[in-house]
């Protein structure tokens, strides 16, 4: 694993820690204040902002566990331990399902939406991203940002998950 | 704490438990029920039988490398496996 | 018809060589009596019709625990064929004691050696035709997931069947290291002991030979077993005639060896693992290194993070269930209330029509459990791919020092974890608990555990009354579950199910790329078993209720009014035990309703109420005050189970004692918790 790898780690790890406590603090604001004006710390684009860090304290909470996977990453990096790729790997995992849990909610809640066209009927509302309750979150952003990290890991993974095709065996199945 | 005992705990014999993570050593004894003795002789844990921990130390359960199986033993276990130090 | 028997330790991968081998032509059940799942089905090869059981996964044969029993029984008395023992060939040492156990009984074997990738990518290199010599049995490398080495297998497997009719018969008494190599010509390395151990198995065989009603079984094993004191073998032989003779002779052979050696049991544990050791010496090539699951395991075992990362994959594991869920619930609850909308009115007969096609008729009711289906699909489609990967038993690693001390055990956190989706999944999942006092706690405390249908009518309520607190009010809702879980489990552990806590002891397989057709295959057998059998009930219930809900209390006939109904009676005449509570005649009815299921709670109480269900939340905040709600709330999530649980609880505990039990502190620490909330609330709100 290359140094500039575990450094990318880092700065995504920050990161995630930044909009995880963005979360926390909307979430904790919206919820039990009741607030409706929420901080974001993005990009203002098609009436929502990208990323939108929706009020979810757990989902905070789970933002910045994966940060502080990373930064722990390069704190063992630093200090020589070799455990800092069990550390990057997690992180990574975990930020690969948060980036599938945004896409699929976002495909959800447009399937909610516009199913009723399957049988000739008027959709149930009209889907845009900013109707939508996560839209591009923190999760959809910073996962698509951790996908190179893939290229490094590529060793690690096929160690830990090996493709078998020496055995000359007919994977053809049985009658 | 424990590089000043490294010289001092090899050849010692002492429970599993407190055996800090990396340690090396060989299985001496397991004290404790029947049934539970039996059931980690049946893993394995057997008399000379060379034992890794994995994690270990510190409050919780501890895992170990055995027969080249990874085994999660709850603490009042691990405390009731007697090892033989052969690498702190 | 070829009988096969599939044995192994748990996680060599058993059930994905059996769903190989059999697909859909398998069912699933329970072993008689027991909570043990027992599954077993059929498949085609060779022209031959293939029967194969997947015996329970275990570490040994003794008589100490139920898995290990119904495995060796099944062995001795049904005799199948051919016992395929599944082994992991990267964790070989250990598998290989199972197996000497199984040669013990002089079952056919074949052994099917799966993971071999995970051993080459351990370094670790196998002598197969070597092992297959030591052994005397065939050996055929697998990699199960991706189906090499299936017909591999299955061709073994007819080999072994048609070698052994060519045999001699000498029956099943053939002792093993006797027995004739498959393969004919050579002879097999015996399977010894240490000299000392043969001589008094040999003994003893000689005694057992000489009683008739002995020969059945396999006369080594039987020598070996009444060595080691085993105390079932004790019950048959003493049962048999002439069986005292034996037994006291056998006595005195043990005494002069443990005179020597100490206790039997163990010293013959010991003389199997010399055996393996000698035969793994020459045959395993290469010495495992700390793999990449090791450092893996660094992380998510972290004495800090380790939980945090736990709560992180369970917070995404409930979101995926609910937000992937939605669409195809939805879709499936408005096609059936649009089918029931048309189909209204059809068979003319006024009470049928209502029951059937009504707003709480069948074909609406159909509708409402298949649009939980994908609920739980979703649910085991995730728990199926962290499974599989091997992150839940770390998390089961990771819980149980807390858990401990909460009356629990570690492992009852996955049955927990799907309860909080469906109670009745929950319930079922809990056979995963080895303990009997473990598993029963976990089962008897699981309706506690928020489930999704419940949180379907909580959802309304709570945002109707507390709007953006909404979310807070619920998640106090899941914690006051949780937490009376732990009281209960307590209670239960220090007051009926006393005992010493189960030692910890757990193997942590490792990591592998989870199979998403392994997955998929899962959640759909699972989800389709939830629809018939929870769906049965259900439907049952609904059908019970629509027939009182339309029925004229005085003249017993068909009418619309649900204030005349029977319902309504059933209603009145309860409300006095819950008029310290507040409530009303049609809420008590609404409650009987939530035993049927719970997820008809808002809509059928919407109905007696004549409100429209979409309103119902805002009828609500008129007519009650949030404190008498949210103690109504308590009640429902306490209260008890469906029908549906209930009946889970009594089949996996095997007893009506521990359903009444559920049922029991259910009603009475609902009540009692409701009326404490209810009273809280009104003493704030006169004190404010």
């Amino acid at each position: 694993m290359s140094r500039s790898t575990v450094y990318y780690g880092a700065v995504l790890g920050l990161l995630y820690i930044v909009y995880g406590i963005v979360q926390l603090y909307n979430g904790a604001a919206n919820w039990w204040l009741g607030r409706e004006e929420l901080l974001q710390l993005g990009i203002r684009a098609f009436g929502t902002y990208i990323p939108n860090a929706f009020p979810d304290p757990f989902s905070g909470l789970a933002l910045v566990t994966v940060g502080l996977l990373f930064l722990d990453s390069l704190y063992h990096y630093a200090r020589g331990n070799m455990k800092y790729v069990g550390y990057l790997f997690t992180a990574w995992l975990l930020s690969m399902v948060m980036l599938t849990l945004n896409v699929v909610e976002i495909v959800a809640i447009i399937l909610d939406a516009y199913y009723p066209l399957l049988y000739g009927v008027e959709p149930n509302y009209e889907w845009s991203l900013a109707s939508d309750p996560w839209g591009v979150a923190p999760h959809l952003v910073l996962g698509l940002l951790s996908l190179p990290l893939y290229f490094d890991l590529r060793s690690f993974i096929r160690e830990l998950m090996p493709r078998y095709t020496k055995l000359g065996g007919s994977p053809q199945g049985l009658t | 704490m424990w590089r000043g005992m490294k010289g001092f705990s090899r050849g010692r014999i002492m429970p599993l438990a407190l055996l800090p993570d990396g340690s090396k050593g060989t299985v001496r004894m397991v004290i404790g029920g029947f049934g539970m003795r039996r059931r980690l002789r049946e893993l394995g844990f057997t008399e000379g039988e060379e034992i890794r921990v994995l994690k270990g130390g510190g409050p919780g359960p501890v895992v170990v490398l055995i027969r080249g199986s990874r085994v999660a033993l709850g603490r009042g276990v691990a405390m009731k496996v007697f090892v033989e130090v052969v690498e702190l | 018809m070829i009988r096969v028997a599939l044995a192994g330790n748990p996680n060599v991968g058993k059930s994905v060589i059996f769903n190989s081998l059999t697909g859909s032509h398998q069912r699933v059940g329970n072993w008689p009596g027991k909570t043990v799942e027992k599954k077993e089905g059929v498949f085609r090869y060779g022209g031959e019709e293939i029967y194969v059981v997947d015996l329970p996964g275990t570490y040994s044969l003794t008589a100490y625990s139920v898995e290990e029993l119904i495995a060796r029984d099944y062995i001795i008395k049904e005799k199948p064929d051919v016992v395929v023992v599944v082994v992991d060939a990267s964790n070989l040492e250990r598998n290989l004691y199972l197996v000497l156990q199984i040669l013990e009984l002089g079952a056919r074997v074949v052994i099917a050696l799966n993971k071999m990738d995970l051993a080459e990518a351990s370094n670790i290199h196998i002598d197969v035709k070597e092992l297959e010599k030591l052994l005397g049995v065939p050996v055929v490398p697998m990699v199960a997931p991706k189906r090499v080495g299936v017909s591999e297998l299955c061709r073994k497997i007819l080999e072994v069947v048609r070698m052994s009719k060519r045999q001699t018969t000498r029956g099943t008494n053939v002792p093993s290291g006797d027995a004739r190599d498959p393969r004919a010509g050579k002879q097999p390395v015996a399977v010894r002991y240490g000299a000392d151990f043969e001589r008094a198995i040999a003994e003893i065989a000689r005694l057992v030979e000489g009683v008739p009603a002995l020969r059945a079984y396999n006369l080594r094993w039987l020598a070996i077993k009444l060595l080691e004191g085993d105390s079932e073998v004790i019950k048959v032989v003493r049962e048999a005639a002439a069986g005292e003779e034996v037994l006291r002779a056998a006595k005195g052979i043990r005494s002069r060896l443990e005179q020597k050696y100490g206790d039997l049991e163990m010293a013959l544990i010991d003389e199997r693992y010399k055996v393996v050791k000698r035969i793994v010496g020459r045959v395993v090539r290469g010495e495992k290194l700390l793999t990449a699951s090791d450092a893996l395991d660094q992380a998510l075992l972290d004495k800090y993070l380790g939980i945090p990362i736990f709560v992180t994959v369970l917070w995404a594991i409930f979101q995926f269930t609910f937000i992937a869920s939605a669409p195809f619930s939805d879709l499936l609850g408005d096609v059936f209330a649009a089918l029931s909308e048309r189909l209204a009115g059809i068979t003319g007969i006024e009470h049928l029509d209502y029951l059937l096609f009504g707003e709480y008729g069948v074909i609406n009711g159909i509708g409402m459990i298949l649009s939980f289906v994908p609920l739980i699909m979703a649910l085991y489609l995730a728990m199926s791919l962290f499974e599989d990967f091997g992150y839940m038993a770390r998390a089961a690693f990771l819980m149980d020092r807390v858990m401990r001390r909460l009356g629990l055990t570690g492992r009852a956190i996955i049955p927990m974890i799907l309860g909080f989706g469906c109670n009745i999944a929950g319930v079922y999942s809990t056979r995963a608990i080895p303990e009997e006092r473990d598993r029963i706690v976990a089962i008897v405390t699981n309706p506690l555990m928020l489930c999704s249908a419940r949180l379907a009518a909580f959802s309304v309520i709570a945002a109707a009354f507390w709007g953006y607190a909404a979310g807070s009010v619920l998640l106090s809702l899941y914690l006051l579950g949780i937490a009376l879980a732990i009281l209960v489990a307590l209670a239960l552990r220090k007051l009926v199910l006393r005992g010493p806590p189960s030692p910890f002891v757990m193997e942590l397989p490792p990591y592998q790329m989870p199979s998403l057709k392994v997955a998929v295959t899962y959640m759909w057998f699972r989800g389709s078993l939830f629809f018939k059998k929870a769906g049965t009930v259900i439907l049952l219930g609904l059908l019970v209720i629509g027939v009182l809900a339309s029925t004229d209390a005085s003249t017993l006939s068909f009418t619309s009014d649900v204030e005349r109904s029977l319902v309504a009676a059933l209603g009145h005449a309860l409300k006095p035990l819950f008029a310290p509570l507040g409530w009303d005649w049609r809420l008590v009815v609404s409650v009987v309703f939530g035993f049927v299921a719970k997820e008809i709670v808002i809509g059928a109480t919407a109905m007696l109420y004549g409100v429209p269900e979409e309103r119902f939340g805002e009828f609500l905040v008129k007519r009650y005050d949030p404190m008498t709600m949210y103690a109504y709330m308590v009640f429902v999530l306490v209260y008890i189970p469906c029908v549906a649980t209930l009946a889970a609880v009594r089949h996996e505990t095997q007893s009506w004692k521990w359903a009444a039990l559920t049922l029991a502190y259910g009603v009475v620490l609902a009540y009692a918790l409701s009326l404490l909330t209810a009273a809280i609330g009104r003493a704030i709100l006169l004190g404010v």
